[in-house]
């Protein structure tokens, strides 16, 4: 089941939402309510006032923590990139305080603090209420040299991709315009561009996470980056590494156990370019069971409906 | 000035009551919980109008009210609200053959977390843009995508899983 295919379901169930019976009680209720409102304050709204006041305290408590956490993104964002990999501790991530979840993680008991953290949030949009870019970048905070080679290989991926959506995107409202298209109708698309990542799982010394960069009106421009880095060995964990010697043919036979057991009829056969075997390319990402799952693009080796095939292989 | 505000609020209400309805009860899955739910959230609408500046917002205005009042709801009565197939008995026709899928997919997204469920809900079934519901619920756009993506993936394993079953 693609991305695709679950939203056209949930489309389709609407038609279940709107059936939900509308009790006649509703009516009379509301129209109680908005008759009520001509009244004098009722005792209930007394209450309800209070509880305004204490709202507008804790509204007001969160605003100043608001205006701290507003200063810092804005000091990141004036902050250069290499600055910023040199200060790299201070993440901005834990959004509560940087200081305190850096504390926290050097505790051993509350260790278990994921290492793989947002860096960097911010989202702005190329024209006004239109296109929209937002970002969500990971960084792996710890000093091995593999988690550092990451960090800088993912700062270059959201910038290089970040550049190349606004390109695509601008190119492609070129287009609709020049085609009749109205700049209200082009906004009405909602057009975005997103960059964002998934932990897939992570232990004392491993991480596995896959970041992911998308365009909502091009599948094709949709990229994946995996992640899997064994941080007390410092390097990135291969297949080998999880299943052994034999690690092409376990992959192997188990994928092909598993399409052949696939009744969708979405994988192509060997002949029209279907699966033919795992490589040291294969991309794939370790879930919590410790298990490697292997990934095909969309295409790659079934039809797009099939989105992008995950085989978990088994040691 | 402000009576004319109120009774843009009042109409506003009046013409949308049953969508906030279906959405209350999309999280009590109890027809007296949900009419609660309505009524409480119209009340402090109305009550806090003067916090409203501008007409247009309306709308994710009014909806946040309703959603914390919702989830409010579920906290107080604190009890794990679990949607059974029979939960869909206020929902005529779900019974008819044809609907078999509609209605799985239905029951699938009431599994859902909260926060997941109701952005799903709010792009789907209110038609409301990413944009409005980080207004509504107050959230950035890519923490709204977040819980988008997020949510239609574990509702695909929700519906494999149970394909499989069967």
């Amino acid at each position: 089941m693609t991305e695709q295919n679950i939203t056209e379901k949930i489309k389709s169930s609407r038609a279940v939402y709107e059936q939900i019976e509308i009790p006649d009680a509703l009516a009379e209720r509301m129209a109680a309510v908005l008759a009520e409102e001509t009244t004098d304050e009722t005792e209930s709204r007394q209450a309800d006032r209070r509880e305004q006041t204490r709202r507008e305290q804790i509204r007001r408590e969160q605003k100043e923590g608001l205006h701290m956490k507003m200063k810092r993104k804005h000091f990141w964002r004036t902050c250069g990139i290499a600055a910023a990999c040199a200060v790299f501790c201070f993440t901005a991530g834990l959004n509560a305080s940087p200081a305190f979840a850096q504390e926290m993680s050097k505790l051993p008991l509350i260790g278990s603090i994921s290492k793989v953290l947002t860096f960097r949030v911010y989202d702005y949009t190329l024209s006004e209420d239109g296109e929209s870019i937002t970002v969500t970048m990971p960084q792996i905070d710890d000093t091995a040299e593999s988690a550092q080679t990451a960090n800088d290989a993912i700062q270059k991926i959201v910038a290089e991709y970040e550049a190349q959506a606004q390109e695509d995107i601008a190119a492609y409202k070129e287009a609709f315009l020049a085609t009749g298209g109205t700049e209200e109708e082009f906004a009405a698309k909602q057009i975005t561009a997103d960059i964002f990542y998934d932990i897939k799982s992570e232990t004392e010394d491993r991480v596995s996470f896959v970041l992911y960069a998308q365009q909502n009106w091009n599948s094709s421009t949709a990229q994946q980056y995996y992640y899997n880095i064994d941080l007390q060995q410092d390097r990135e964990i291969t297949l080998q590494d999880l299943l052994g010697e034999d690690y092409i043919a376990i992959a192997n036979e188990q994928i092909e156990a598993a399409i052949a057991a696939d009744s969708s009829g979405l994988f192509f056969s060997k002949e029209e370019g279907g699966f033919d075997t795992v490589t040291d390319e294969s991309h794939f990402y370790i879930n919590e069971a410790g298990n490697p799952v292997i990934v095909f693009d969309q295409y790659e080796i079934a039809a797009g409906a099939a989105g992008m095939p995950e085989f978990e292989i088994l040691p | 000035m402000q009576t004319e505000r109120k009774q843009e609020l009042s109409a506003y209400l009046t013409q949308h009551q049953n969508a906030f309805y279906r959405l209350a009860y999309s999280y009590t899955a109890n027809r007296e919980a949900a009419l609660d739910v309505v009524q409480n959230a119209a009340l402090k609408a109305l009550l806090y109008c003067d916090t409203l500046r501008q007409q247009a917002s309306m709308k994710t205005w009014f909806y946040r009210i309703l959603v914390n009042e919702s989830l409010s709801y579920l906290k107080k009565n604190s009890r794990e609200i679990l949607w059974e197939m029979e939960d869909l008995k206020e929902i005529p026709d779900t019974t008819k053959e044809e609907w078999h899928e509609e209605t799985l997919t239905y029951a699938a997204l009431m599994q859902l977390p909260e926060e997941m469920k109701t952005v799903i809900i709010l792009r789907f079934y209110e038609d409301m843009t990413l944009s409005e519901i980080s207004d509504v619920l107050g959230i950035s756009l890519s923490n709204v995508k977040y819980r988008l993506y997020g949510g239609l993936k574990k509702m695909r394993s929700i519906l494999e899983m149970e394909a499989n079953d069967q």
